[in-house]
């Protein structure tokens, strides 16, 4: 969707793909012109849609702002000025649920109470026309010259369950520490570098070896491990132990708006090469996208009465969903053999799966991403 | 003195007398003519790039000729914070070029 504005010598041109948006810029960059000059009836101001079946409503108002969401009208652009209203849980409600609509949230800092995507941040900024546009944070630039020859030191999660056994399963050819975002502290000590498991035991023989066990506990909870809030100070823990280390970082990029302005500081002020995947937009995604399931499943769009991670998670579920390994997101046990191992059909057992892949390879990873497009994965771990 | 807090702020624990969470409204209802010094002046040139052209109009190389409710919620804060000096107000309106 396009966004066109002329409003005296202010011009705007906008562009937004995702549901949820967040425009962020620095003082007078015309944050709160366009919220003048688009609801000014008494200039007669017109703006352009790309589409022009859309209208834009504004809310500012906070004792109306779940009465005009919940109305759900489609073909609509809600633009919600921050400044204004206070994002609370029967918001955070009521956009979730918003069904053919896209919402821009006008605002001076990103915003960490809501799922948005990593490429929904833009920041306002002139260019040499005079026209003001919205400028992604993150450029798809790989820093590293040649990825796929290269050592990383580090390979970084920000899953700590299914999603980090799994890359570590699938780059085990790679000599590399692992670790879930979280589990290595600011001050650069590294309290564990493996799964999730040793990361309590960890916890444990830290406490006991302390006297001041609270403080400890505080300190290394299972809370404080994994999560997109961690993966900003991972890279600076690591950074203190080693500043030109070669990172291989995955987070959900669905999600990681919030982040994303500080992961771009972060890759501007280090020394260090980081590796990461736009196209990474969670790792269930990822497993929806393999030649498993790619067929099973219909993509996100402004109509899916849901934040993406959360789709995403309810999908693999309920795609997968049979006797042998359903992928629930919430399950505190070991990740399905069927991500990993070759299909029960083709080792000799009947359980009658639905799923089965054949194995072609004698590798299953490369049976799930050979010719999809993920298959960048598979050359990262020297597979294929 | 500036002093900077950030996070949850226990207003207990501060001494000042009252807190400005809206700027905006505090700005564009109270304003005062006396409020337009040579620093703010400066400011407004530093960061709106644009003039007084006298203390509630402005002309503006974007906008034009707009009145003082127009100007960008930093340069309000910054000419705010530097009038009252005993008050806490909200940083959010303030951008990095503040």
């Amino acid at each position: 969707m396009e966004l066109k504005l002329k409003y005296k010598n202010f011009r705007l041109h906008l562009e937004f793909h995702n549901k949820i948006t967040v425009i962020t810029g620095d003082s007078a960059t015309g944050k709160s012109t366009i919220v003048h000059s688009m609801f000014d009836y008494t200039n007669n101001i017109k703006y352009k849609l790309s589409d022009p079946s859309f209208d834009c409503m504004m809310i500012n108002d906070q004792r109306r702002v779940i009465d005009d969401l919940s109305h759900n009208r489609q073909k609509m652009i809600y633009m919600i000025d921050k400044f204004r209203i206070r994002i609370t849980k029967e918001v955070i409600e009521a956009i979730r649920q918003c069904v053919g609509c896209y919402i821009i949230f006008i605002c001076r800092s990103n915003i960490s109470a809501i799922n948005y995507s990593a490429d929904a941040l833009l920041k306002l900024k002139t260019d040499k026309n005079g026209i003001t546009r919205g400028e992604k944070y993150l450029k798809n630039n790989l820093p590293i010259s040649n990825p796929y020859r290269s050592n990383f030191d580090y390979i970084i999660t920000e899953d700590a369950k299914y999603g980090h056994e799994w890359i570590r399963r699938l780059f085990i050819k790679i000599d590399a520490k692992f670790i879930i975002a979280g589990s290595i502290l600011r001050d650069g000590t590294e309290i564990a570098v493996s799964n999730y498991d040793s990361i309590k035991d960890e916890i444990k023989l830290q406490s006991q070896n302390r006297s001041d066990t609270k403080y400890y506990n505080k300190r290394y909870s299972l809370d404080d491990i994994g999560g997109k809030e961690k993966i900003n100070p991972t890279i600076e823990g690591i950074s203190k132990i080693n500043p030109t280390a070669k990172i291989l970082v995955f987070f959900d990029f669905c999600s990681f708006g919030s982040e994303i302005s500080h992961f771009q500081s972060v890759l501007e002020n280090k020394k260090m090469d980081i590796l990461f995947f736009p196209h990474f937009k969670s790792w269930e995604f990822v497993m929806l996208n393999s030649n498993m399931f790619k067929h099973k499943w219909i993509p996100y769009t402004i109509f899916t009465p849901d934040f993406e991670e959360s789709y995403y998670e309810e999908l693999l579920q309920e795609v997968s969903r049979n006797n042998v390994g359903t992928i629930k997101h919430q399950n505190q046990g070991s990740l399905p053999a069927c991500c990993y191992k070759i299909c029960c059909a083709y080792s000799g057992k009947n359980t009658g799966c639905k799923y089965g892949l054949s194995n072609t390879s004698g590798d299953k990873f490369i049976d799930l991403f050979l010719h999809t497009s993920f298959e960048v994965l598979l050359k990262l771990a020297r597979r294929i | 003195m500036l002093y900077i807090y950030e996070g949850q702020i226990r207003f207990e624990d501060i001494n000042r007398p009252s807190y400005i969470y809206n700027i905006d409204f505090v700005f564009d209802y109270f304003f005062e003519d006396t409020w337009i010094d040579e620093w703010a002046k400066y400011i407004l040139k530093e960061i709106d790039k644009s003039e007084f052209l006298s203390p509630k109009v402005i002309h503006s190389p974007v906008l034009d000729i707009i009145d003082y409710t127009k100007i960008s919620g930093g340069t309000k804060t910054l000419i705010l914070m530097n009038h009252y000096n005993d008050v806490l107000y909200n940083g959010d309106g303030l951008g990095d070029n503040c």
